[in-house]
């Protein structure tokens, strides 16, 4: 079953057009990526998903619900960690999750016991009567966490969750997420972090200029998309020859990945010559790298 | 219906108005008591109006002045707070629907109305001889005219961009229309043409039919005044869920 899906979703703002016909679907159970660079349109398809901007056209799906039609109970379904701190100033740390779930139509008995376990796996047990302001930066990080789970969502949308962590609490966070996505809790995320994303996403779909411009399992993505190359270091010039993917610069000569099939050619071109080849080189792309070269067309 | 999602929200506003007490139910009882040792006791001491002293005319005009200004300063702070610190947005995003969200924050402030108007009331009562003339109105006009003001509270929340924005409505229209309703008057006393200008004033309604519920005195006609004040309810109460619907400066 798709746990989100988004169809030909627009969204304009004056003179700004910040979504433009992105489509894509989230199956059940999938840790799903979203990248882009700054402005590229993640935060506003998020808000569109959360109800929080409106959309010109298109037509979004929360695990089958409409977002628009049937909003109340799309979103009953949806948690969501934002990227700013956004809580209520009136309340202490527990009742931030028991005023939450709440609103979601849980009651305090019943979620009580779901607060103090979730308390407790963020490690904020011994602070649950402080103000929110008085928590350090990682605290409210972990905080923010807490209250987008408290009601169980099945849909966990998460906008930069480790901005601003130390390392052992981003990959304590990694954990966590991995471990409740093992339960079947559907993750979107974003991140500036994309070797957070290549670590923890099976499918990754980047966005820019409101389009989407890659969208794949990531493991496809850094395959297909791969410029790596393979390097061959020689001990005197060769002479140019025109091979397809091969480039000779002197006593380097650089295979792409996409001419991999011409690497026989090439060392019989070099035995010819009589050039000792004295060490090859493979060298692969990240995702990062790829994001980069995308997002920069 | 979400009814824990409301109940949730009105006793987050409760909370709220608890955690700044000394800010919201104590002075518009200080500020009563002076008025009333000003205007009661001094000033009004050897005057009358009909058949009442002025200090009992006085009371049930300083009641509604207050139920009036707490209520919209309930609903338009903190929902505009909301705005600005963005945890509005746990609501938005909520499985509440427009007008749920609207309500809640309405029963905070008529919930607010009602302790401070009661409180005005039992403190009046060591300094006057009086009851309530009618209950069932008292209640009525302190709920429909708290739905009023805390739905226009609402709608300026909604609408201002910076918290000097809300004082605009306070300043200008809200005190202005009070003052001339008849708080510390009965526009009887007016010449008359004053008398039809504040006919035009629909606080006036609020202010006599309330006056008319706790000493059964009034300028105008009472069932006058309560249907004014049922048709302004619906209205502004209408308009705000309206307003919260269309996501008016709430959803980009």
């Amino acid at each position: 079953m798709k746990a989100l899906s988004i169809k030909n979703l627009h969204k304009s703002y004056p003179g700004i057009k910040a979504v433009d016909g992105v489509s894509f679907d989230i199956e059940e159970g999938d840790f799903f990526g979203f990248l882009g660079p700054n402005g590229a349109g993640k935060t506003t398809t998020i808000n569109c998903v959360i109800g929080l901007a409106k959309f010109s056209d298109g037509r979004i799906e929360i695990f089958g619900k409409d977002n628009k039609k049937d909003f109340i109970d799309a979103r009953k379904l949806v948690g969501i960690a934002p990227q700013e701190y956004n809580f209520d100033p009136y309340l202490n740390i527990e009742d931030v999750l028991i005023y939450q779930a709440g609103y979601y139509g849980i009651s305090k008995k019943k979620i009580l016991p779901r607060v103090k376990e979730l308390l407790k796996q963020f490690d904020l047990d011994g602070k649950k009567e402080v103000d929110f302001r008085k928590l350090s930066g990682g605290m409210k990080r972990r905080l923010t966490l807490a209250r987008a789970l408290v009601h169980s969502p099945k849909l966990l949308i998460l906008d930069e969750p480790t901005a601003g962590v130390d390392v052992g609490l981003r990959l304590d966070i990694h954990k966590y997420l991995k471990k409740i996505n093992g339960e079947g809790v559907t993750i979107l995320l974003t991140s500036h972090y994309i070797d957070e994303i290549e670590k923890l996403c099976n499918k990754t779909c980047i966005i820019n200029n409101g389009k989407i411009i890659a969208n794949d399992l990531t493991k496809n993505l850094v395959d297909d998309l791969d410029t790596g190359h393979t390097e061959i270091l020689t001990d005197k010039k060769s002479k140019v020859k025109k091979i397809e993917n091969v480039e000779f610069n002197g006593n380097k000569i650089i295979v792409w990945n996409k001419g991999k099939d011409k690497m026989k050619e090439v060392f019989d071109y070099l035995s010819e010559q009589k050039i000792k080849v004295l060490d090859v080189k493979s060298v692969k792309d990240s995702l990062q790298d790829i994001f980069l070269r995308l997002t920069k067309k | 219906m979400n009814w824990v999602g409301l109940w949730s929200l009105i006793m987050r506003e409760n909370v709220r108005t608890i955690k700044v007490i000394n800010q919201v139910i104590w002075p518009p009882i200080i500020s009563s008591l002076l008025y009333i040792f000003i205007f009661g006791f001094s000033l009004g001491k050897n005057f009358e109006i009909g058949d009442v002293s002025y200090l009992v005319f006085l009371v049930p005009g300083l009641i509604m002045m207050n139920v009036i200004m707490s209520s919209f300063e309930e609903s338009s702070s903190s929902l505009f707070l909301g705005k600005f610190i963005n945890y509005i947005q746990e609501l938005l995003i909520a499985p509440m629907s427009h007008w749920e969200i609207a309500l809640g924050f309405l029963f905070g402030s008529i919930l607010r109305a009602f302790v401070i108007a009661n409180l005005i009331f039992i403190v009046f009562l060591f300094f006057i001889d009086s009851g309530i003339y009618s209950v069932w109105m008292y209640v009525y006009f302190i709920l429909f005219v708290s739905v009023i003001f805390a739905s226009i509270g609402l709608i300026i929340a909604l609408w201002a961009e910076k918290f000097d924005h809300l004082a605009v409505l306070n300043t200008f229209f809200i005190t202005p229309l009070l003052f001339f309703g008849g708080v510390f008057h009965s526009i009887k006393l007016l010449p008359e043409i004053f008398q039809k200008i504040s006919l035009i004033n629909p606080l006036f309604y609020m202010i006599d039919g309330f006056r008319y519920s706790m000493i059964g005195v009034s300028d105008g006609n009472v069932f006058v005044s309560m249907a004014v004040v049922f048709v302004l309810a619906l209205v502004t109460f209408s308009f705000a869920v309206y307003l919260f619907k269309i996501g008016y400066k709430l959803k980009v």
